[in-house]
């Protein structure tokens, strides 16, 4: 995009995506005074007082943070009190070094510790380091944070960094966005930033002192395959022009999208599809309306096991009693344990497997630990008496694994209806994730299929996504996988049975014509992204497309 | 599996770590509150050949960067060695109550 | 209701700018349209280019949009909502060099004769002189 007459456009990552207009404030509160050093007894009086002070702030802080940013803040609070940390720079004070080098010094040793040896997540943990040891700085030198004042709102803050503590303390109704030189898309200000909606570019390649305080500006991070941001300065009229009409495009698409969420999703040629959710915590449907979606396409109930715990009959029966309730008449699947892989669980797992991608787990585990299985089976099926729920099993490969669940599901009815104990069987599907069972789907006995296409795609391509060096390799968008898709939906076609794709790629918009092409009508997906998939659906097939 | 071993005020244990994103700051700050709690000294270290640091200390801890399906050694010396040495192989195999 | 040219109020107050729309309402009465905006998020002070092109876009006809705006800021921003509308829009939405009640006021009179946009912005400038 070529620089317009007038303007200048700095660089730099999205670290947030977002589109904003508006004024540049420059914030300068990681500067801080000069100031001029006691005797050895001052300094440590000055310097325990600063250190009292900080932890009061941060403390306040997290009293008034949402989860996510008190997590992040608890470390810096844990960090104030850690004698370990103090105890030289208290040594150094007293040897007669003023109490801001001795601090800032001792501070910048351990950052450099933690960048040291190139881990992603320590830097970010060097990130907290910086930011505690800002504010002690500030502290000492007499130094307020600039009051969050200005002339008015959609200010866009730019600023050299911005630490997770002024992150919280800044009003983002007011501000359009920032823009940082330092930091990275993986920090913890990035984190805060993407969930709160608060466009965020890092890394800017600029010197704060180019940059005029007050110049309209135009903030360019809208999320697109590249990372690259732009901060235009002074923009043109031309460049105020296409901004107005991507923001408006981008505000027409959320409306239409909202309008979309609460209606059947139909394609442009009439048909319907259905539109299911998914759902890891139960904790969350408070936040989604049931009348959104046409049932729920994935429960995962692994969040039950968590800390340890294996929950009895009773607790699992009371909260698959509420998901029922929940969903109001709306059909209800639920997946049994999914545990191994990535998914540790405490005394269940295995421990020391060299391939737990490809080892015991999903369906594997539960068959060869009946006792946990059937408690799951017992509370699925004394649930399945008062809301229409169906039960579905992970990582199928052969059909005698199938047909073990199913005599196992048998059995847990039998022994219900002996014990006298109200129940119903369920109708039992799989979970189609494994590249086998996909191509021989029509051997299998289920009564429906639900495609896990975040496994299917990483064991099609023989590739890890959380493997930065092959995760472009497992890219869903590949006619393999949309192959292995399509002989799943014509088994189904062929057994007259219900089919539907429960992974990530069901809520990607930009997938969702090529996932009907395969010829799916059920589609289950993420719940921010009801709408929007919704939306995509209508637009199928794509009316724009050359006659 | 973990062990505990104590003889009079000297304790020690060990403990897997089970969260797949090894030990991240929540379960270290975890970990430092509640060896902040008894009056032993403790150690720990990652792995049979680790340095041993201070299990007080949030910074060391953080530094150790012990990673999922790493064993933690813990040590303590004084009264309150053994039980030290329980809660915290106990708070590393709950995965530090995530 | 024949096609009239709308009115766009925007103040760094709130209470201005709604107060400014009331009263334009009362003394023009309801024929012709009015949008108006400002303030922050907390009711402090401050106008933002968002709000200013809803405004704009809420009210907008072909026949016009005559704004009214405060102090600098929000000429300022509204100069730039402008800027970010469709080339059909934007030769349309003018911003009116005049004091922002009774410019409104005059403005909305002069409106609600049918006349045009430029015919508008004059009668609301003269008020200056």
């Amino acid at each position: 995009m070529p620089e317009r007459s007038g303007e200048t456009v700095l660089s730099g990552i999205v670290a947030a995506a977002g589109l904003a207009v508006g004024t540049i404030r420059l914030d300068r509160n990681d500067r801080h005074g000069r100031r001029t050093a006691g005797t050895p007894a001052e300094e440590a009086a000055v310097l325990k007082t600063a250190l009292a002070g900080a932890l009061a702030d941060i403390r306040r802080l997290i009293a008034g943070a949402d989860t996510l940013a008190a997590g992040i803040l608890e470390f810096q609070e844990a960090l104030l009190q850690d004698d370990d940390l103090l105890a030289p720079v208290f040594s150094a004070v007293a040897a007669g070094r003023p109490a801001h080098d001795a601090w800032a010094g001792q501070l910048d040793t351990q950052m450099a510790e933690y960048r040291a040896g190139g881990d992603a997540y320590m830097a970010a943990r060097a990130e907290d380091l910086r930011d505690l040891q800002q504010r002690v700085l500030r502290a000492l030198a007499g130094g307020e944070i600039a009051p969050d004042g200005g002339d008015g709102i959609d200010d866009i803050l730019v600023a050299e960094s911005l630490t997770p503590s002024r992150f919280v303390e800044l009003d983002w109704r007011r501000l359009a966005g920032a823009v940082v030189r330092d930091g990275s898309p993986t920090s913890h200000v990035a984190i805060l930033a993407r969930a709160r909606g608060v466009p965020l570019i890092v890394g800017l390649m600029a010197p704060l002192d180019e940059i005029a305080d007050r110049s309209p500006a135009v903030l360019d991070a809208q999320a697109t395959d590249s990372r690259a941001a732009r901060l235009v300065i002074a923009p043109s009229p031309a460049t105020l022009r296409e901004t107005g009409r991507r923001i408006a495009e981008a505000r027409r698409l959320a409306d239409a999208a909202e309008a979309a969420r609460l209606r059947p999703a139909f394609t442009a040629a009439g048909e319907r599809v259905r539109v299911l959710v998914n759902i890891d915590d139960p904790a969350l449907l408070p936040s989604i309306a049931s009348a959104s979606v046409d049932g729920v396409g994935l429960t995962r109930t692994e969040f039950l096991f968590r800390d340890g715990r294996l929950p009895d009959e009773e607790a699992q029966l009371a909260v698959y009693r509420s998901i029922g309730q929940w969903a109001d008449g709306k059909r209800i699947t639920i997946r049994t344990l999914d545990a191994g892989g990535d998914k540790p669980i405490a005394g269940v797992t295995p421990e020391g497997e060299t391939n737990p991608f490809l080892g015991l787990r999903g369906l594997r585990l539960s068959l060869r630990n009946e006792p946990l299985f059937l408690t799951q089976l017992r509370a699925l099926c004394r649930a399945a008496a008062e809301a229409p729920i169906r039960i579905m099993v992970p990582m199928v490969t052969l059909p005698s694994e199938f047909e073990a669940a199913r005599a196992l599901v048998k059995r847990a009815c039998a022994q219900l209806a002996r014990e006298k104990l109200t129940h119903v069987e369920p109708p039992l599907g799989m979970m189609v994730e494994v590249p086998s069972a996909a191509i021989m789907a029509d051997r299998f006995d289920a009564d429906f299929y639900s495609i896990g296409s975040n496994d299917l795609v990483q064991y099609a391509t023989a590739a890890a996504r959380d493997n930065a060096a092959v995760a472009a390799l497992a890219d869903p968008d590949n006619p393999a996988v949309f192959a292995l898709i399509r002989l799943t939906v014509e088994a189904a076609a062929r057994r007259r049975v219900d089919v539907s794709l429960c992974g990530d790629m069901a809520s990607d918009p930009s997938l969702t014509a090529s996932l009907l092409d395969c010829g799916l009508r059920s589609l289950s997906v993420a719940p921010p992204l009801i709408g929007r998939i919704k939306l995509a659906v209508a637009q199928y097939p794509d009316r724009t497309a050359a006659a | 599996m973990s062990s505990i071993a104590d003889s009079s005020d000297m304790a020690t244990g060990d403990a897997v770590i089970r969260d797949p994103t090894g030990l991240h700051a929540r379960p270290a700050v975890k970990l430092t509150k509640s060896a902040k709690r008894h009056d032993a000294t403790i150690e720990v270290r990652a792995g049979d050949k680790g340095h041993w640091i201070n299990a007080k200390s949030p910074n060391a801890m953080m530094k150790l960067k012990a990673a999922h399906g790493d064993r933690l050694y813990f040590r303590a010396v004084g009264s309150d060695a053994a039980a030290a040495i329980a809660t915290l192989v106990a708070l590393v195999e709950r995965d530090f109550d995530a | 209701m024949s096609d009239c040219v709308s009115i766009v109020i925007v103040s760094h107050s709130r209470d201005v700018a709604k107060g400014t729309a009331d009263m334009v309402r009362q003394m023009v009465g309801d024929e012709i349209r009015v949008a108006h905006c400002g303030g922050n998020a907390d009711g402090g002070l401050g106008t933002d280019v968002g709000s200013i092109d809803r405004a704009i876009r809420s009210v907008y006809s072909p026949k016009g949009v005559a704004v009214l705006v405060d102090l600098g800021g929000a000429e300022t921003n509204s100069e730039m909502a402008i800027e970010m509308l469709p080339d059909d829009m934007r030769d349309k939405v003018v911003i009116c060099n005049a004091p922002i009640v009774e410019g409104a006021v005059m403005a909305a009179t002069e409106a609600a004769g049918g006349a045009g946009l430029a015919a508008v912005k004059r009668t609301a400038e003269e008020f200056r002189s």
